[in-house]
């Protein structure tokens, strides 16, 4: 049974259906990638699984439980936990603040400060920081907190919303490397991106979208090699 | 006018005293004002009464001959209880269908006008007293019979304006729940992300701005010794050229604003022929310039981009 | 987050659903009479109740004017005293007959107005609201301080000079006519092209300014108006009461009148007529008849306040559009049929653009920043659009495509750089003055004005071409009436021939997405603009739509318009664009041909991520 199983959800953004008919599923400890153009929907699917906006029609299975419509804390709690696009951190609070409330849902304190020791090592940066107000740090290092708040919230699955976005590409290949790593300790990864090369050289699967619904899915090797990516962004030539 | 008041040392301290009291006692009325317009962007006009059916909660239980600190308490209760329902009644489903700031401003209003009669219901629109029995009302005087003036309510209103707003700070900077509410502030969408239940960290500020509102409300009435239902007209206004002089959503500023507005009043009665009239002109003067100059107060947030 | 008190931004979301402006029938009218008849019957004993009930009418619509444009004025008691005093004072102490001093203190009312609104008027919605909660409190402390003048604290009476029958000169008879008037005024100001203005400035201001309305100038005219009305009201209040106590001009005046706009809803001028007969009956119905039973209420003197607060409260929590938006809309009586897309009806030719002079480009962009903050979302950009092509701007998300739209439209103004349109500087100029210039616009995801009917949305758009003002539209000059009736002709033309002829009379709102974006682009047609700004206009389409899109895009090009089209659905761009350009991190990354951006590897790079 995958961790994550979306079917048929359609979702209205703005008046339009921004997914139709959606299904796919994201097996425990795999990393998961969501490429298409800007419009494609994949926001849109993210914030239906984060509980942002309900679904007009289909279902979300967390774990086997319909969450569905539940309420964002709820979601939360249950441990799916989403770095949303543009990153949305507190500007005005400094970057310790920020990694704690990430810890919000949490119960046990001992283990949420385990927690924050283990970002840290993760992003030495956001140590050297800690103080710092979250606004002023640069656009890597606000995506670098982005995720380690969400963190320590203890995610049972992490959902990534473009978090290549706005950065430069020496700053990309660092915040990929970090979430390769998070993968790799063990934590399910969702991985939105309009970045597609990247992504599929970091995930093993990859799900193709346009126009809201989904046009390939398959292993990243072979669709690195395929065609069907490039008219994805660029059109048919 | 009379020059002679200028060269007057003592004459200028009492001013001080009394103005720094009036201002203490507007600084912890915008207290509570401010902290909703910062962290949820509303401006709740029915503050003002929140503060008068404080003012009236306190005179009950002072009334019925019990101490001080507990008609402060019953103030501060009846100022929380009072917010929040204001909260789920007045502003909540409108957070809910996403209306905009004029919506829940006149939303305020109304809830004031039902408020204010309700009182006027129950308590006739006569002013009351204090009793004597709540605070002592002889002053102390330093250097002597005809020296500085100071009132044991100007002592402890000066006192509560600096604990409050040191004990706010600390709530707002240092706790968990305080953290969340500068959260919910910045960004309400992403706190619910974070797993914050973002209603009831807006329940928690209108409890703590209502037990402010409460505080101003019995200092008021200790201060002033009267209280009546129509109370709140004069020190919304005053309320609203605090916090737009010190910045909307600023502790800072509003201690700040409270204090200089406090002082200038003051001044103005003591040292303008006619500045009795004025004084309560002096408040929407003070607005008007800030809004037209400097729309952000003194120490408010910076402001967002002219379309 | 949201905006400070110096943003012009629509904070929150527009009217609601339910206040529907457009295509009423004429039931509202006979119903509003008959509600206020039959209070007029419930409450009126003597000819001063009947004098309280027409003021408080007048009142009601010194709201409107302003609330209909979105903007809580409460300064409606200071007027209403300015009104008052200085009517009572010409009368009485200067001799003047009452006509006279009643226009001059509307003339007074007027100019203090504008006094005030020249910067007052610049503040958002509820900083606005503050201002002139302020205003009325000081009218009343002048009044304390010119006491000699006014009768001082005490009011205007026997006592202080002003006696009864020096006064008294106003019977119901006179504040009926003026009424009357007032009503015949907002009637036909509803009508017409001011009229039309408000309401786009109700709903949304930004749009309102791109389609070339001065917002400034309508919200000045509105103020003006509410505070000659309410001026109007108060003296007439002098002058049949017979004397003034300054507690008549209270905030709770103000409060009430709010409550008045409020509870019959501000979308059309006889909701507050109908909230005003309501408020001012109600309580003395359920006094009346009520208290025969529940004895407290005969003496329960705080009746019509709670009834104005409970009316604030619930309507603004419940039904926001009032009492007024209750009213169904007229249904559309389909005319025509509205044809499948875009493209399949375009029969007659759409009005030509001017030939271009000489050979030099329409906009040319240089080095052009916008920095938010620390953040820079466009670092130094150069352009070049040249007249009669179809302009793309692509980009991957965040690159500053929209911030750059938001420049040229006016909707912004850049942190550095210039935008020469047509040889002259418009960076920084005002939305409605880049419109009048002949720039138009659309919208990512689409802003039309829900609550208008269709055709009102294209009028909209006339905006800028047609010169009847407010004045013109009063007097019914014939002029003004052909204007209206020829942009009435031509916004059913452009509607035809982009199939949306059916839909003329209903509410905006009421259309589909893909039929409501079309309204925007008949909108922005409607300017006959030189450019268009077009921000996404396939989102949400399929294949199919797009298709057509892009035939009308193309055919506009062949009708003489230049076209700057940002969009994600590459197969759109690539078929119709004659020129791209690419942004990436608030800079250009590439710009040519369809053919030389695809095959660019820099495009590829900045869309795919580097190999």
């Amino acid at each position: 049974m995958a961790l994550l199983d979306v079917e048929a959800i359609s979702v209205r953004y703005g008046g339009i259906e921004a997914v139709r008919g959606l299904s796919f599923a994201v097996e425990a400890g795999s990393m998961v990638a969501m490429i298409g153009a800007n419009g494609a929907g994949k926001s849109s699917i993210l914030n239906a699984v984060s509980g942002l906006v309900r679904p007009r029609a289909g279902r979300i299975r967390f774990d086997g439980a319909d969450i569905t419509g539940h309420a964002p804390e709820a979601i939360v709690r249950s441990g799916v936990v989403q770095v949303p696009e543009g990153r949305a951190i507190l500007g005005p609070l400094t970057v310790a603040e920020n990694l704690d409330l990430g810890a919000w849902s949490r119960r046990d304190p001992g283990e949420a400060r385990r927690t924050l020791e283990e970002v840290y090592a993760l992003f030495p940066r956001l140590a050297e920081r800690r103080r710092q107000l979250a606004g002023s740090l640069s656009g890597g290092e606000q995506q670098m907190l982005a995720i380690g708040r969400a963190l320590m919230a203890h995610p049972r699955i992490l959902l990534l919303d473009e978090p290549s976005m706005g950065l430069a590409p020496v700053v990309i290949s660092a915040v990929f490397d970090a979430i390769s790593r998070i993968h790799r300790a063990g934590t399910t990864v969702l991985l939105v991106e309009q970045n597609a090369r990247q992504a599929l050289r970091l995930a093993e699967r990859a799900l193709v979208l346009s126009r809201g619904q989904l046009m390939r899915e398959g292993s990243s090797a072979s669709l690195l090699e395929d065609p069907v990516i490039v008219e994805a962004f660029l059109g048919r030539a | 006018m009379d020059l002679s008041l200028l060269a007057d040392p003592v004459f200028l301290a009492q001013n001080v005293v009394d103005g720094a009291a009036r201002g203490a006692l507007y600084a912890v009325y915008a207290l509570g004002f401010t902290l909703i317009f910062g962290v949820l962007d509303i401006i709740n006009l029915a503050h003002a009464a929140t503060f008068m059916w404080c003012a009236f909660a306190g005179w009950l239980v002072l009334s019925a001959g019990l101490s001080l600190p507990l008609g402060l308490a019953a103030a501060l209760v009846a100022g929380a209880a009072t917010a929040v329902l204001l909260e789920l009644l007045a502003f909540r489903p409108l957070r809910r269908a996403g209306s905009d700031r004029l919506a829940s401003m006149i939303s305020s209003i109304g809830a004031t006008l039902i408020m204010v009669s309700i009182a006027e219901a129950v308590f006739g629109v006569s002013t009351r007293r204090f009793p004597d029995s709540a605070l002592d009302p002889r002053p102390f005087f330093l250097g002597g019979a005809g020296g500085l003036r100071v009132s044991r309510a100007q002592i402890l209103i000066v006192a509560a304006a600096v604990v409050l707003s040191l004990a706010l700070g600390f709530f707002i900077r240092r706790t968990r729940m305080g953290t969340a509410l500068r959260a919910v502030a910045a960004d309400q969408r992403a706190s619910r992300l974070l797993g914050i239940e973002v209603n009831r960290v807006v329940v928690v500020t209108f409890a703590v701005a209502g037990a402010l509102a409460g505080a101003a409300g019995i200092l008021v009435g200790l201060l002033t010794n009267a209280i009546s239902p129509g109370m709140g007209s004069q020190i919304e206004l005053r309320g609203l050229a605090v916090v737009i002089l010190g910045g909307m959503g600023s502790i800072e500023g509003a201690v700040l604003g409270g204090l200089i507005l406090g002082l200038v009043e003051t001044f103005a009665i003591a040292y303008i022929p006619g500045g009795g009239d004025i004084k309560d002109a002096i408040a929407f003067i003070i607005l008007f310039l800030i809004l037209l100059v400097r729309p952000n107060g003194i120490l408010g947030r910076k402001a967002e981009d002219a379309a | 987050m949201n905006g400070g008190p110096a943003t012009d931004e629509h904070a929150g979301g527009s009217p609601p659903a339910a206040d529907r402006g457009g295509g009423r029938s004429a039931a509202p009218w006979i119903v509003a009479g008959l509600i206020v008849a039959a209070d007029a019957f419930i409450s009126i004993r003597s000819a001063a109740d009947l004098d309280r009930l027409l003021i408080n009418l007048v009142l009601a619509l010194s709201a409107f004017a302003t609330l209909h444009a979105r903007m809580l004025s409460l300064a409606t008691a200071g007027f209403m005293a300015i009104g008052a005093y200085a009517s009572a004072i010409l009368t009485v102490k200067v001799g003047l007959p009452v006509e006279a001093a009643l226009l001059a203190a509307l003339g007074l009312c007027a100019l203090v107005a504008l006094l005030i609104g020249l910067p007052v008027l610049r503040l958002t919605d509820v900083y606005l609201a503050i201002s002139t909660l302020g205003f009325g409190e000081v009218v009343r402390i002048l009044i304390v301080v010119l006491a000699d003048l006014t009768g001082g604290p005490t009011g205007a009476n026997l006592s202080t000079g002003f006696p009864y029958d020096a006064m008294k000169r106003i019977g119901p008879g006179a504040i009926a006519a003026a009424l009357a008037l007032l009503v015949y005024l907002f009637w036909s100001m509803s009508r017409s092209r001011t009229g039309r203005a408000l309401r786009a400035i109700r709903e949304r201001p930004a749009a309102a300014a791109s389609m070339g309305i001065d917002l400034m100038r309508y919200r000045t005219l509105a103020f003006v108006m509410s505070a000659i009305i309410a001026g109007a009201a108060g003296a007439f209040y002098a002058h049949s009461v017979g004397s003034l106590d300054n507690s008549d001009f209270r905030f709770n005046r103000a409060v009430d009148v709010l409550g008045y706009a409020v509870l019959g809803g501000s979308g059309q001028w006889f909701g507050p007529l109908l909230g005003a007969g309501l408020l001012t009956a109600l309580p003395l119905l359920l006094r009346d008849s009520l208290g025969a039973s529940i004895g407290f209420l005969r003496g329960f003197a705080q009746l019509p306040n709670i009834l104005t607060g409970l009316s604030l409260v619930l309507v603004i929590v419940f039904f926001p559009g009032g009492l007024a938006a209750v009213f169904p809309p007229r249904r559309a009586r389909a005319r025509g049929r509205a044809a499948a897309s875009i493209g399949a009806a375009l029969p007659g030719p759409l009005p030509p653009r001017s030939p271009s002079a000489g050979g030099e480009p329409l906009l040319v962009v240089a080095g052009l920043s916008r920095a938010f903050g620390g953040v820079a979302a466009l670092g130094g950009v150069d352009l070049r659009f040249e007249r009669g092509v179809i302009h793309g701007l692509i980009g991957p998300n965040g690159a500053g495509k929209t911030t750059l739209l938001n420049l040229i439209s006016g909707a912004m103004a850049p942190t550095t750089g210039s935008i020469l349109w047509q040889g002259r500087e418009i960076a920084g100029r005002r939305p409605h003055e880049i419109a009048q210039a002949g720039i138009a616009r659309t919208w990512q995801g689409v802003r039309l004005f829900d609550d208008m009917t269709v055709r009102d949305n294209v009028l909209a758009g006339h905006h800028a071409r047609m010169g009847n003002g407010v004045l013109a539209t009063w007097l019914s000059l014939p002029r003004s009436r052909r204007q209206e009736q020829a942009a009435a002709e031509e916004a059913n033309g452009l509607l035809e021939r982009l199939g949306l002829g059916g839909f003329a009379d209903r509410a905006a709102g009421t259309l589909s997405y893909g039929d409501r974006r079309r309204v925007e682009i008949a909108r922005a047609l409607a300017l006959e603009p030189q450019l268009l700004l077009l921000d996404e206009p396939a989102a949400g389409m399929n294949g199919v739509e797009a298709e057509a899109l892009g035939t009308f895009l193309v055919e506009l090009k062949h009708r003489g318009y230049t076209l700057i089209v940002v969009e994600h659905h590459m197969e759109l761009i690539m078929r119709v664009c004659d020129r791209i350009a690419v942004l990436n991190f608030g800079r250009t990354i590439a710009q040519g041909t369809p053919a030389e951006v695809a095959s660019s590897d820099a495009v590829r790079e900045a869309y795919l991520g580097r190999d």
